[in-house]
């Protein structure tokens, strides 16, 4: 299946930008304007920057080793023992990194629109749905991404401009009232969830049409670029209308969405923009989920990574339902030590065969 | 509990209809890694079902929660 499985570089692209800003759209701008106040945009640029720092070292990798993902290429720079020991703790913080996204949703249903619904129901409807899309391949999934990548990011530029008239420009001064620490700590918060998960995104980049890699570097940093401009823009919109409340209210494009009243035509609309949001939750934890997949056929040397897509996506649930229930512990956990963990698990296995990589390339010249 | 029994009951039964008849046709290493998996969920099942206090992924998380502390004190040392 894997030998098959091809997508182009824009496709690619698409599902990278949706990795990137599925699910942080909604949940980041709350606590980066909750820590950082007016400086969250800041932190955000930091942490897109850090975000920079790391693609590049994937696409280094990636174009050095260009047929081969992260594992195999760790086997031929570090060897078998050491790439099985610094791919157990990934692939048992990514099992949980889909689980995560997936409470996420569970958790913005809950307080949203889904209020009396049990969440192991709603978590159990959108896993069966994301282990039957990933059961569905790559391709499939790629062909699917255009249209609903343009829906989500219609409407988040569609809420931007319909809360316009509540736009108060002077609440985004001033911008660093309590120093630059602040801003460091919600940057640490933005590095930690989405721009150090990036690096899971190197598991899949080999599916991409060789005549197409050349494109894929300039692609996918002008993707990160997007969503960097994305989440600013609704960071600076969120400040903008909800002044110093936008650290308090959780899901802040919902809540601007809410805010919409245009002539008794437009209003009322949030339900609509949610679901709509929800496609970006779901798209990420299908790509994740994918990139799992083969993660742990490539790890443990299997065929038939789609005879263990249900078994996989089962374990996921039952996580997403037993681990971090409560509002409360989870932003507990993105707030502080989801980028700690991420770091250990993710970012140091690149960083380790990045300098491995350029050590040995200085050595063969 | 019902509702929850019920609803793994059902989860479980569609994945076992889904991948038995397919599961004669794949590896050796497939078959094993399906099993283990299976034993994982029947854990998991248990935890959630009955709400016990067992080993869990957030307990293993939650160890790096004091490091993590630190490191936020020192970029942020107005943060109590």
């Amino acid at each position: 299946m894997d030998k098959l499985e091809r997508i182009n570089s824009v496709q690619m692209t698409m599902l990278f930008l949706f990795f990137m800003t599925g699910s942080s759209i909604v949940i980041i701008p709350a606590p980066l304007t909750n820590v950082a106040g007016n400086g969250g945009w800041i932190a955000l640029l930091i942490a897109l920057a850090m975000g920079m720092l790391l693609l590049a070292c994937v696409l280094y990798l990636f174009r050095r080793f260009p047929e081969q993902s992260m594992i195999e290429y760790s086997r031929l720079l570090i060897g078998r023992a050491a790439t099985a020991l610094l791919f157990i703790p990934f692939t048992c913080v990514m099992f949980w990194h889909v689980a995560g996204i997936v409470i996420e949703i569970g958790l913005f249903f809950k307080s949203t629109m889904l209020k009396e619904t049990p969440t192991y129901a709603v978590n159990s409807l959108l896993f069966a749905t994301i282990a039957l899309t990933v059961r569905a391949g790559i391709e499939a999934i790629a062909r699917m991404v255009a249209v609903l990548l343009v829906l989500m990011f219609g409407f988040i530029i569609l809420v931007c401009v319909l809360v316009g008239n509540l736009y108060h420009p002077e609440y985004l001064l001033p911008l660093m009232p309590e120093g630059i620490g602040p801003v460091l700590n919600a940057a640490y918060i933005a590095y930690g969830f989405p721009y150090s998960e990036l690096v899971a995104f190197a598991m899949i980049l080999p599916c991409v049409w060789t005549k197409d890699k050349p494109s894929v570097s300039k692609h996918l940093f002008l993707g990160l670029a997007i969503n960097g401009a994305t989440l600013i823009l609704s960071i600076v919109c969120s400040i903008m209308v909800l002044g110093p409340l936008s650290g308090d209210l959780k899901y802040s494009l919902y809540q601007l969405s809410r805010l919409i009243f245009i002539q008794e035509i437009i209003e009322r609309i949030e339900s609509v923009i949610g679901f709509s949001l929800i496609v970006g939750f779901y798209f990420k934890a299908s790509i994740l989920l994918h990139i799992l997949m083969r993660t742990v056929t490539q790890l443990l040397g299997l065929k038939d990574e789609r005879i263990l897509v249900f078994p996989v996506s089962f374990v996921c649930l039952l996580l997403s339902i037993t681990t971090y229930t409560n509002e409360a512990s989870m932003e507990e956990l993105v707030n502080l030590t989801w980028p700690l963990i991420n770091n250990l698990a993710y970012v140091g296995p690149l960083l380790l065969m990045t300098g491995v990589a350029l050590f040995r390339r200085r050595i063969a010249k | 509990m019902f509702g929850k029994l019920v609803c793994l009951l059902a989860l479980a039964a569609g994945m076992l209809i889904a991948d038995l008849p397919k599961l004669g046709g794949t590896g050796r290493g497939e078959r094993l890694l399906y099993g283990a998996l299976c034993v994982v969920v029947l854990y998991l099942a248990v935890i959630f079902v009955t709400d016990a206090p067992l080993p869990n992924l957030d307990m293993l998380f939650d160890r790096f929660q004091r490091p993590a502390e630190l490191l936020v004190r020192r970029l942020n040392p107005a943060q109590s």
